[in-house]
């Protein structure tokens, strides 16, 4: 008799999972997977659409991440219409993407995946009031204080906190008032003061936690997969631009190539459970949710672009990545744990790119848009967003309307690996058909070391449709019948 | 027996009508499938209203006005305008452009009405029914869908915090930041709530949720569309545990930008998702989480007590509603936003003329607005007229035209037909052709129906809309 485990919904991260253990007639572990069971579409509905609108119904894939979209969106706008923003409308919108990157790592620091670490124990509150409440109410002045800072700032530029609407083809929409430059200034210090003051914590907190001692080091959560970053010129850590670097599970340079060049090197398979799609690099091919060097299986994100770039881009984030590597015994870094670190060393690089950036002289000059004259045609754009590389692809007529949309999002790109940790995990948590609820956690907290965006993994809507749709209350009863006649499927 | 199709004529009581009568009494032959409805002036029909007519059963609609020229009113060219823009609507949700007419009838002309009317009644014929409701719906026309304002519930006992739970459906966590910018450490809400479910935040299961009572929850608050039998599960399952059930942000409110999946159509949508994987899926058992029809907002399927419109809900609005509703201050059904226009608040208001008018249309792409100036005096399609206020013109602040994220104002049916007949006015008053005006607008239903389109209940695509690939 096989039965299942079925941890419902995965919590504390960015949309909807499920993690569905299989177990056997012994109770090991037959299968584990994680599924995501949420789609809306974007590729699709967005064909027919004007090109410019992009960067703001794109925002909408995730209401976590919308200013990685917006701004890969607006790149790719530039791309399409083979047009060069202004210097001070490309350093607006960085000053905006570092404030964005530095707070979205604290929210997975602070709320989402980082009391795992920080808040140990069975029973324990694990959630940004049970961090607060083991280490005190100073780091939720600091984390609350630190956020409301980068939030304000980014209002201010972007027209509000949540999605954003200013960038547009060739630039921005308006000059960045004076009163705004004045505050990102005024803000940046205490910005890397409390990145710093975040892996101090980290340090002292999360390093000394059980979770952390028991896992790090596990074989359980290794992968020994390959990894994916952008690079910028001196192969440093570069969240807005540069070119695709991918090493291999030794370390090894495997590819490098410009961005818009992404479909000769990666691919994507599909699972018939899943609504996401799972890429792979080409050149060795899909051989299933295994890691080694002949997978195709590769990770990006805060751990992958330590383990690619060969340097941080900034002077006391590089300190930081110098001390993490050390502590981890050098790169490629496998183990899934460490995502956590590498996230705050890139949330330090982040707020000292926001100091550097705010005090620019050139980012409050008035031009801040070239309005586009060739006609547009295809266009490729590219971030690396907190959950890793964010690529957005354009194709459009003469007019601008959009023909081809491809989004190739970090969460996805992060799919096949995740399977395989949370596979790992579960094979080594559940024995004899047991799971205590502590193995539990910890088989979620190797998955949320990801800090997964399903929201953004399932932005395309694939799969076969049903014919009829029967929504029953819990007993039973019809509530409504949804169909769908067959008269209205396009033939094939 | 011949196919004998409904058409909705609207006539204009000073012009239209009276050839109607005249026709009656001349003994001019013409279809009794007309249906019509008198109206003062036909510059007075909302695009809602012929959207309705569709909806409600029509095969075809006629709008039968004054001449524009002889339109005492100035009414029958927005008419004219308005006409020019469904059409476009229609034939993009695969609906023929001739099954909506307009036509300039004057008084004394009778014989002119009986033969528009044979005309399109001949032409309707051959195209066939249309099914409008059963496709727009995706079930049957004759189960009505959920009343909007559900019968009043208890009040809760006033001796405990209310029990609170936070979903989403087929949403992008925006709103749960947003509520996350309100309650930055929790304790703001901890203090005057017990947060009982909350995935983004805090550990729960579903199991806890079905564990509950019914009516057990004070407060439930869905954002998201309803796209997949899944989410339609925890409306149903958050409808029965809470005593309240508020619709936050605008795709549980109106749909979102997830209801322009209902453009495409979801076989379409599946195909462009699969092209490009190199992979066929093995058969398998295993099936992924099953999908509805259509995107719909929530209150299509359950009673919604409440709505925080939004995209996401801006600070000031969300603030406000989730002080009422904590207070238990929302007795009955309420849209928790300000009623009105953004227009009225508008930054720019001082700038918009005294007899607004498009007279060209112009695009973000290929023209940097003006900061100063009324976004629709430049030729821009704002949508501040037909938006409700609350965000203070956030979008508008930062030299961004308004795309209707707080859905419509009180008293418009929704929020692109709202749009639709503030262009359609905007347009007679520039003077120019325009019909051809309207003709130009590059991408109509994602002109006004950005977050809109599940709301307004339209037709997924009913043609294959070519074999295109997703991919570029």
């Amino acid at each position: 008799m096989t039965r299942r485990i079925v941890l419902d919904p995965v919590t504390r991260l960015e949309g909807h999972a499920r993690i569905e253990i299989e177990l056997d007639e012994a109770g090991e572990v037959a299968d584990a997977r994680v599924v995501i069971p949420e789609l809306r579409g974007f590729e699709r509905f967005c064909l027919g659409r004007a090109a410019e609108e992009m960067p703001r119904i794109t925002a909408h894939v995730c209401g976590v991440c919308p200013a990685a979209h917006h701004i890969a969106s607006a790149k790719a706008l530039d791309a399409l219409y083979g047009v060069t923003p202004p210097p001070a409308a490309r350093k607006v919108r960085d000053l905006y993407y570092h404030l964005f990157l530095l707070e979205d790592h604290a929210l997975h620091f602070y709320y989402l995946g980082g009391p795992d670490l920080l808040v140990g124990g069975p029973d324990a509150l694990r959630s940004i009031a049970g961090v607060v409440a083991r280490l005190g109410q100073e780091v939720g002045r600091r984390v609350v204080e630190a956020r409301r800072a980068a939030r304000g700032i980014m209002s201010e530029i972007a027209g509000r906190a949540g999605h954003p609407v200013f960038a547009l083809p060739g630039g921005i929409s308006r000059p960045l008032p004076a009163a705004t430059i004045a505050r990102a200034r005024e803000a940046a210090p205490g910005l890397v003061d409390f990145a710093a003051y975040s892996l101090d914590l980290f340090d002292a907190a999360a390093r000394e936690g059980a979770a952390w001692r028991a896992a790090i080091d596990d074989e359980a959560f290794q992968a020994r997969t390959h990894y994916a970053a952008l690079v910028g010129p001196e192969d440093e850590v570069s969240f807005t631009g540069g070119t695709l670097r991918v090493v291999d599970p030794d370390g090894r340079e495997l590819a490098r190539f410009a961005p818009e060049r992404y479909e000769e090197h990666i691919a994507e398979t599909l699972e018939p459970w899943s609504w996401v799609r799972f890429p792979y690099l080409s050149a060795k091919g899909w051989k299933g949710f295994v890691d080694g060097p002949e997978s195709g299986v590769y990770r990006v994100g805060p751990l992958a672009r330590i383990n690619v770039a060969a340097r941080m881009a900034t002077p006391r984030a590089e300190a930081a990545r110098a001390r993490m590597l050390e502590a981890l015994r050098g790169r490629p870094v496998h183990a899934t744990l460490a995502f956590h670190w590498a996230r705050l060393v890139e949330a330090l690089q982040a707020a000292e790119m926001v100091e550097r950036l705010a005090n620019d002289p050139e980012l409050g000059e008035a031009d801040v848009r070239r309005i586009p004259e060739a006609a547009p045609r295809e266009g490729v754009g590219v971030v690396e967003a907190p959950r890793g590389t964010l690529i957005h692809h354009y194709r459009t007529d003469e007019r601008g309307l959009l023909t081809g949309v491809r989004l190739l999002v970090a969460s996805q790109q992060n799919g096949a690996a995740m399977q395989l940790t949370v596979r790992r995990a579960a094979a080594a948590l559940v024995r004899g058909g047991r799971a205590e609820p502590s193995a539990l956690d910890t088989l979620e907290m190797a998955y949320r070391a990801y800090d997964p965006c399903n929201a953004c993994a399932s932005h395309a809507l694939p799969g076969e449709m049903p014919m009829e749709v029967i929504v029953r209350s819990a007993g039973g009863a019809v509530v409504q019948r949804l169909s769908r006649r067959i008269d209205r499927e396009p033939s094939e | 027996m011949a196919f004998s199709p409904r058409i909705v004529a609207f006539l204009c009581e000073g012009c239209s009508q009276h050839a109607a009568d005249l026709a009656g009494r001349e003994r001019r032959g013409y279809p009794q499938a007309l249906l019509p409805i008198r109206v003062p002036c036909s510059g007075r029909i909302d695009p809602g209203l012929v959207l309705r007519a569709f909806r409600g059963g029509a095969e075809g609609v006629l709008v039968a006005a004054c001449h524009p020229q002889d339109c005492r009113h100035g009414g029958s060219s927005a008419a004219e305008a308005r006409c020019a823009i469904l059409g476009r609507l229609l034939e993009a949700l695969g609906i023929e452009r001739a099954r909506l007419r307009f036509e300039g009838i004057g008084a004394s002309e009778a014989e002119r009405f009986a033969a528009v009317a044979r005309d399109m009644a001949a032409t309707v014929s051959a195209l066939g029914p249309l099914d409008y409701a059963r496709r727009a719906l995706g079930r049957d026309p004759a189960s009505p869908p959920a009343e909007k304002a559900p019968r009043r519930r208890p009040s809760r006992s006033t001796h405990r915090l209310p029990r609170v739970a936070i979903h989403w459906n087929a949403a992008c966590g925006g709103c749960d930041e947003a509520i996350l910018d309100e309650f930055p450490d929790l304790s703001g809400l901890t203090e005057r709530a017990q947060l009982v479910y909350w995935p983004l935040a805090i550990d729960g299961r579903r199991a806890d949720v079905e564990r509950l009572k019914d009516g057990a929850l004070d407060l439930a608050l869905v954002s998201g569309a309803v796209r997949l039998q899944e989410d339609a599960e925890w409306a149903v399952l958050l409808r029965r545990k809470a005593r309240r059930l508020v619709a936050l942000g605008a795709c549980a409110d109106t749909g979102g930008v997830v209801g322009l999946g209902n453009l495409a159509g979801a076989a379409a949508i599946a195909r462009t998702a699969r092209s490009g994987a190199v992979r066929a899926s093995p058969a398998s058992a295993r099936e992924p989480a099953p999908l509805l029809p259509m995107a719909l907002p929530l209150s299509e399927l359950v009673p919604v007590d409440a709505v925080i419109p939004g995209c996401p809900p801006p600070p000031e609005v969300l603030r406000a509603a989730l002080e009422r509703l904590l207070a238990d201050e929302v007795p009955a059904y309420e849209v928790l936003a300000p009623p009105r226009a953004l227009c009225e608040t508008c930054p720019r208001r001082a700038t918009r003329p005294e007899r607004p008018a498009l007279v060209e249309l112009r695009r973000l792409a290929s023209h940097a607005p003006d900061p100063e100036r009324c976004f629709l005096d430049q030729g821009h399609l704002c949508h501040g007229p037909a938006t409700r206020q609350g965000c203070g013109g956030s979008c508008i602040a930062v030299n961004m035209p308004c795309r209707g994220c707080s859905g419509a104002p009180e008293g418009a049916p929704e929020p692109g037909a709202a749009m639709i007949g503030a262009v359609g006015a905007l347009l007679a008053a520039g003077g120019l052709e325009s019909a051809s005006l309207a003709g130009g607008l590059a991408d109509v239903a994602g002109s006004f129906y950005p977050y809109g389109l599940a709301a307004a209940t339209l037709p997924e695509a009913l043609r294959s809309e070519g074999e295109e690939e997703g991919g570029p």
